[in-house]
């Protein structure tokens, strides 16, 4: 399998506080990663670097043998890596369908074949009958299937997904889980980050585990998680 | 008389909205409040009286000339001046607002000094769109060019809020105004969509002070008091509101319309200060404007 993602000595510091302390991986293409790891171990700050939010301190991020380190975060998201926020950020003051179509463009597709696509997407998360609704109407589960679906406008080589599981009905998990599941089946690459083990052990075949800023464990989802070390940094050391 | 009133007053609103489309959009996109934006108005009266005046240029090459002239000004102050405050690292994270504030006014000092040294501190009045003899609107005499300037100005005041809300491009702006980072991770070309905006804004204000050059004699001071409406109107309108924008410069123009006659002419301008107080005790965010914002 070759590597679609090498991250190399990743380092990020905010004054004093290293948040991320030269992390090292890579993803294969079509490989389905968790991102696990306690709350401050430093996951969403790798994915804010990696989808050029934040400038990395140190290291070195490439996208298919390119690096995008110090690319900006539109140019990141047209090469492939695009990126799904934990807090969902959908635009509200416009619907649904309207939602879609910006992403479609913005990723450079026409008007009909975004249409068509946008459709398509929504069918598959079961929103179709929102499509003329606005997004500040749907539900707080809706809203994060649209801002899913804004990502698969167009297939990208890798989608950063940050909790996509968190607060939604466990009817539109399941969706999104079959979504990510088939999709995945059929070669699209995913890290997701969550705190969801049940989910976790069940979509991601390897998990990269992450504490205090450093990569802890990487490998097997089952081992990776019997680890005495991720069991510590999960619960404390007096589990 | 109330008819006339509301009339003349929706003429000068019309007039006001559109300077203040272009400020708002501004706001809405790049959160900052371009304090040269009068200068930008200055420009296209002085372009459209010159180009006609002194190069003998016809009306109808010197009019889209004024708005090019607004528009290429706006896209180079944004490319050289504006984009340090937003670049996507290293950017102006902190003290940006005070950034924005120093460099746009200091970019008004220097366009009204460079246009006073260039033509001097003298009022040039720009020609008329078409002649002819007075029209009667609603009991209000209106000249042929004033119709044409309120037609002209009330195109682009549609057309560019059309834009916004059914075109591609137009979705992109809304988008950014609404969640910059998710635009921007989502593909959207964050930079160039500012860039379309500030030279949108630039021409917008160049075009209302080509078409008002003729009521209005464009100097080099003749800026301020169109941005000041500007300011006015879109807090007024809600910050970042384009209907907002165009709502609020109708209702200030009806309303210092009203005040002018029955009530005093002297202190016309303090009536839309009045109600812009009003409004902002009633609904702090304004009349179009947004409770909340994702983060």
């Amino acid at each position: 399998m070759s590597a679609l993602i090498a991250v190399e000595n990743l380092t990020k510091r905010f004054g004093s506080l290293v948040a991320v302390d030269g992390v090292s991986f890579t993803i294969g293409d079509g490989e389905l990663v968790g991102f696990l790891g306690p709350n401050g171990s430093g996951k969403t700050t790798v994915l804010n670097m990696m989808s050029g939010l934040l400038r990395p301190d140190a290291g070195r991020i490439a996208l298919d043998g390119t690096d995008v380190g110090g690319m900006a975060a539109d140019s990141i998201a047209r090469a492939g890596m695009i990126r799904m926020f934990q807090l969902t950020r959908v635009y509200t003051e416009m619907t649904v369908i309207e939602n879609l179509l910006t992403a479609g463009f913005a990723l450079g597709l026409g008007k009909r074949e975004a249409t068509e696509r946008a459709d398509e997407v929504l069918d598959d998360l079961k929103l179709l009958a929102y499509r003329e609704a606005f997004a500040s109407d749907l539900s707080g589960g809706q809203q994060k299937l649209l801002e899913f679906a804004c990502c698969f406008m167009k297939a990208p080589k890798i989608a950063l997904l940050d909790e996509p599981f968190a607060a939604i009905h466990p009817t539109m998990r399941q969706v999104l889980a079959d979504y990510v599941r088939r999709t995945n089946a059929a070669g699209q690459a995913y890290i997701l980050v969550s705190h969801d083990m049940p989910i976790v052990i069940d979509l991601c075949p390897r998990v990269v585990c992450l504490a205090a800023g450093s990569v802890l464990a990487d490998g097997p989802t089952d081992q990776v998680l019997r680890e005495p070390a991720v069991i510590e940094a999960y619960l404390g050391p007096n589990h | 008389m109330l008819s006339s009133m509301l009339v003349s007053g929706l003429i000068t609103g019309t007039f006001y909205a559109l300077m203040a489309l272009g400020l708002t959009m501004i706001f809405g996109v790049l959160r900052i409040v371009n304090f040269a934006h009068g200068e930008f108005y200055m420009i296209g009266g002085f372009a459209y009286v010159l180009l006609y005046h002194n190069l003998g240029v016809p009306i109808a090459v010197a009019l889209p000339a004024a708005v090019l002239a607004g528009g290429t000004l706006g896209w180079i102050v944004e490319k050289l001046l504006i984009r340090p405050i937003y670049a996507e690292f290293g950017g102006r994270q902190q003290g940006r607002d005070e950034y924005a504030i120093i460099v746009t006014f200091a970019l008004s000092i220097l366009l009204i000094a460079a246009m006073t040294k260039i033509v001097g501190p003298w009022s040039l009045q720009g020609p008329r769109l078409i002649d002819g003899p007075p029209l009667l609107l609603a009991g209000v005499r209106v000249s042929p060019h004033q119709i044409a300037a309120l037609g002209i100005a009330l195109a682009f005041l549609f057309g560019t809020l059309y834009l916004l809300n059914y075109s591609l491009w137009g979705r992109q702006i809304r988008a950014v105004a609404q969640n910059r980072s998710a635009a921007a991770v989502m593909g959207v070309d964050v930079g160039k969509v500012s860039t379309i905006v500030f030279a949108t804004a630039g021409g917008l204000a160049a075009l209302a002070g080509a078409l008002l050059s003729n009521m209005i004699s464009p100097s080099p001071d003749v800026g301020a008091f169109p941005a000041i409406k500007s300011y006015v109107i879109i807090v007024l309108g809600g910050l970042g509101s384009p209907l907002g924008a165009l709502i609020g410069g109708l209702l200030l123009g009806v309303i210092e319309s009203l005040g002018a006659i029955y009530i005093s002419f002297s202190y016309r301008d303090t009536y839309g200060l009045a109600l812009l107080v009003l409004v902002l005790l009633l609904r702090p965010n304004g009349l179009f404007g947004e409770t909340r914002r994702e983060v």
